[in-house]
């Protein structure tokens, strides 16, 4: 695992050193070390940040999503789920005002998704791949 | 001459030449003072995560706080109007005057994290056009039984239709208010249990949602207050960019109060009468009671209105699709009303919208008609209150022999007066009638605008056509007191109006034949 974890996270750092400008676009998302979960599709991902489900595979999975505003979001919500920021808002404020859900808690950079996810083994981050370090996994890196 | 510079780059080899004699110590002494820092490193090294700690517990506590309160909040303001001097729609004060406060709604939603698994939500709403009379619209408890499971106690709206629990939430939807041809529902809430599971299947995720409780609220357009007993089930399924929906809900209604004059009032004593009036029922009653003497035609009785145990049911059936760029949604829906007159029936409503960047486009077509059943149920009491003025000579000659104990003791003009009322009467109740036999479609032709990730601005405009006929009926009798003469009906056929209500100042006999709304809406979230 751990050999896979290194080969993925040095995987991104060649693409980082190799290609500056099309790694900018990219989005790496990030699970604790511990996780069950070493793949994931962007279907299962997206549901899982839109609260449609808890879990992947049967590991169980808390999103942690970043500020409006961070560029990570905006590649994240626009190549992973699918939706800009308004179509985003449309989308929660049809469940918090019907008190169907809540969006996930956010902060606000990368650094502190990956210092979260690498506190909780249930979380589950995006960011860009040049934030990860050893303390997360990637578990999926979407271009 | 050494330049002063030149002085400065002699600096450290002087200092390498004056730290010569440390070369001097032995090698244990240099290990020892290694140690000694290294400790210290390691003394700091600790101080610093220490601190590191203090400060990530004192940020968790903070953000614990932050992430067990959470507020957030809907605002909607515009202006609005529609084209004609002949029509309003009552219910959301829109007419031919510029209105903002029919557009203008202000929501607030606490929601407090009790303990894990128990939440207790507060919604308060200010509308314009309950004069920004504030109302709790959401209240509840709660609780995550398990992962998949919650119940939730309190007041909460009622989900009759996909888009009924976040009506008030304009930037939920993309027109500047939900097609009126379904959406006008005036009783949205209920104070009970509602149970939510869901789960998923593969690519599906399903929703189920079943509630069960007491509702409160005014009927404007019949002027009372009413209290409802509502059960209901939906159910959701997602995948990918679709949606569907099926929800089911009943009713059992009971008047509460009504305004003495008002029009419930004046429907309720139209029909079944009360203590000091006689309505359809009474008269028709008094007719068949006598329908053995020649040149009185027995009527066929008519259920009076009840007052409790109205039975509603709702269905609708839903579907949205949105990849992103094209957005489609469409509706359909059945209400029914057992036993009491309100227009009951068919509507449904089909949107396309496609986005380019921050601007969408859209159109939609909407429909509404009140449907068989209800359009008999409505036929009957017209029909029975026209026969009744039909026999008014009789019921002038019977009311005489009921207060001479059988004797004919009213004078031709107190005959005369006694049916021309009930002429009056009985007319005008067939005329409040025919408007519940409604039809109507509309088209919208819409935009919305991002101005930002929580704003959006949008115009609308909506033209309501095909109101259909209806009759207006007058009852002449050529000499009432003069039994057995029965009166003529005459009906004339007038343009309809739909869910629409005519002004003050129409002449029902020559008005528009459609009319549009135009709104602009600025919606937020927040």
């Amino acid at each position: 695992m751990k050999i896979i974890k290194r080969l993925i996270s040095s995987a991104v750092a060649a693409c980082l050193l190799t290609g500056a400008t099309a790694s900018v676009a990219d989005i790496a998302i990030i699970v604790n070390p511990e996780s069950g979960l070493s793949s994931a599709d962007v279907k299962q991902v997206a549901s899982v940040f839109l609260g449609k489900r808890g879990s992947i595979s049967g590991v169980s999975l808390i999103p942690i999503d970043q500020e409006e505003g961070q560029a990570s979001r905006d590649e994240f919500y626009t190549k992973v789920v699918n939706k800009n920021a308004s179509q985003l808002n449309a989308f929660w404020s049809r469940l918090i005002f019907t008190g169907k859900g809540m969006p996930p808690d956010q902060v606000s950079a990368d650094a502190e998704v990956v210092e979260v996810v690498a506190d909780d083994p249930e979380m589950i981050g995006y960011v860009s791949p040049g934030a990860v370090d050893d303390s997360v996994k990637v578990i999926l890196v979407v271009q | 001459m050494v330049k002063p510079n030149a002085k400065l780059a002699l600096l450290p080899l002087a200092i390498c030449i004056a730290s010569a004699p440390a070369l001097a110590v032995t090698n244990a002494e240099l290990e020892q003072r290694l140690l000694e820092q290294e400790k210290k490193i390691k003394k700091m090294e600790r101080r610093v995560k220490s601190t590191r700690n203090a400060v990530k517990q004192n940020r968790s506590r903070l953000s614990d706080m932050s992430s067990r309160l959470k507020i957030n909040g809907f605002f909607s303001s515009g202006v609005t109007l529609l084209d004609s001097e002949d029509f309003e729609f009552g219910q959301l004060d829109i007419d031919e005057d510029y209105s903002t406060s029919s557009v203008t709604k202000l929501g607030i939603q606490m929601s407090f994290q009790v303990s894990d698994d128990v939440s207790v939500t507060g919604q308060l709403v200010s509308k314009g056009v309950d004069n920004y009379d504030v109302e709790a619209e959401w209240a509840y408890l709660s609780w995550d039984v398990t992962e998949n499971f919650t119940a939730r106690i309190g007041r909460q709206r009622t989900p009759y239709y996909m888009l009924s629990e976040y009506l008030d939430v304009g930037y939920a939807y993309p027109w500047t208010r939900p097609p009126i041809e379904m959406y006008n529902l005036p009783l949205n809430n209920t104070d009970g249990l509602a149970l939510l599971y869901d789960f998923n299947l593969g690519d599906w995720n399903f929703g189920t949602h079943a509630y069960i409780g007491e509702g409160f609220g005014d009927v404007d357009a019949l002027e009372g207050s009413f209290r409802l007993q509502n059960k209901g089930i939906s159910f959701t399924a997602e995948t990918g960019s679709w949606t569907f929906r099926l929800g089911y809900s009943a009713s059992e209604v009971e008047v509460d109060s009504i305004v003495a004059g008002g029009a419930g009032d004046t429907l309720l004593n139209g029909i079944n009468g009360n203590g000091d009036v006689s309505g359809l029922v009474d008269f028709i009653a008094g007719i068949n009671v006598a329908s053995a003497t020649p040149g009185i035609n027995a009527i066929d009785q008519v259920n009076p209105l009840p007052q409790e145990g109205i039975e509603t049911n709702y269905l609708s059936a839903a579907f949205t699709y949105d990849n992103g760029k094209l957005l489609v949604i469409g509706e359909i829906s059945n209400l029914e009303v057992s036993d009491f007159i309100q227009p009951a029936g068919d509507g449904g409503y089909l949107m396309v919208g496609y986005r380019f960047g921050k601007w969408m486009p859209h159109i939609t077509y909407s429909k509404f008609y009140t449907d068989a059943k209800n359009d008999e149920q409505v036929q009957e009491y017209i029909d029975a209150a026209l026969n009744v003025s039909k026999q008014a000579p009789a019921l002038g000659l019977l009311a005489s022999l009921n207060a001479g104990g059988g004797a004919d003791v009213f004078t031709d003009a107190q005959k005369d007066a006694t049916a021309d009322a009930i002429v009056a009467g009985m007319t005008k109740l067939a005329n409040n009638l025919e408007p519940l036999v409604q039809e109507q479609d509309s088209i919208t032709l819409g935009i919305v605008y991002d101005i930002n990730p929580r704003v959006k601005a949008k115009f609308d405009i909506t033209k309501y056509n095909n109101f259909g006929k209806y009759n207006s009926y007058t009852v002449n009798v050529a000499d009432p007191a003069l039994f057995p003469a029965t009166g003529t009906v005459i009906e004339t056929e007038l343009d309809g109006y739909g869910r629409f209500g005519l002004t003050d100042d129409a002449d029902a006999t020559n008005i528009d034949s459609s009319t549009t709304i135009y709104t602009f809406a600025i919606d937020a979230v927040f």
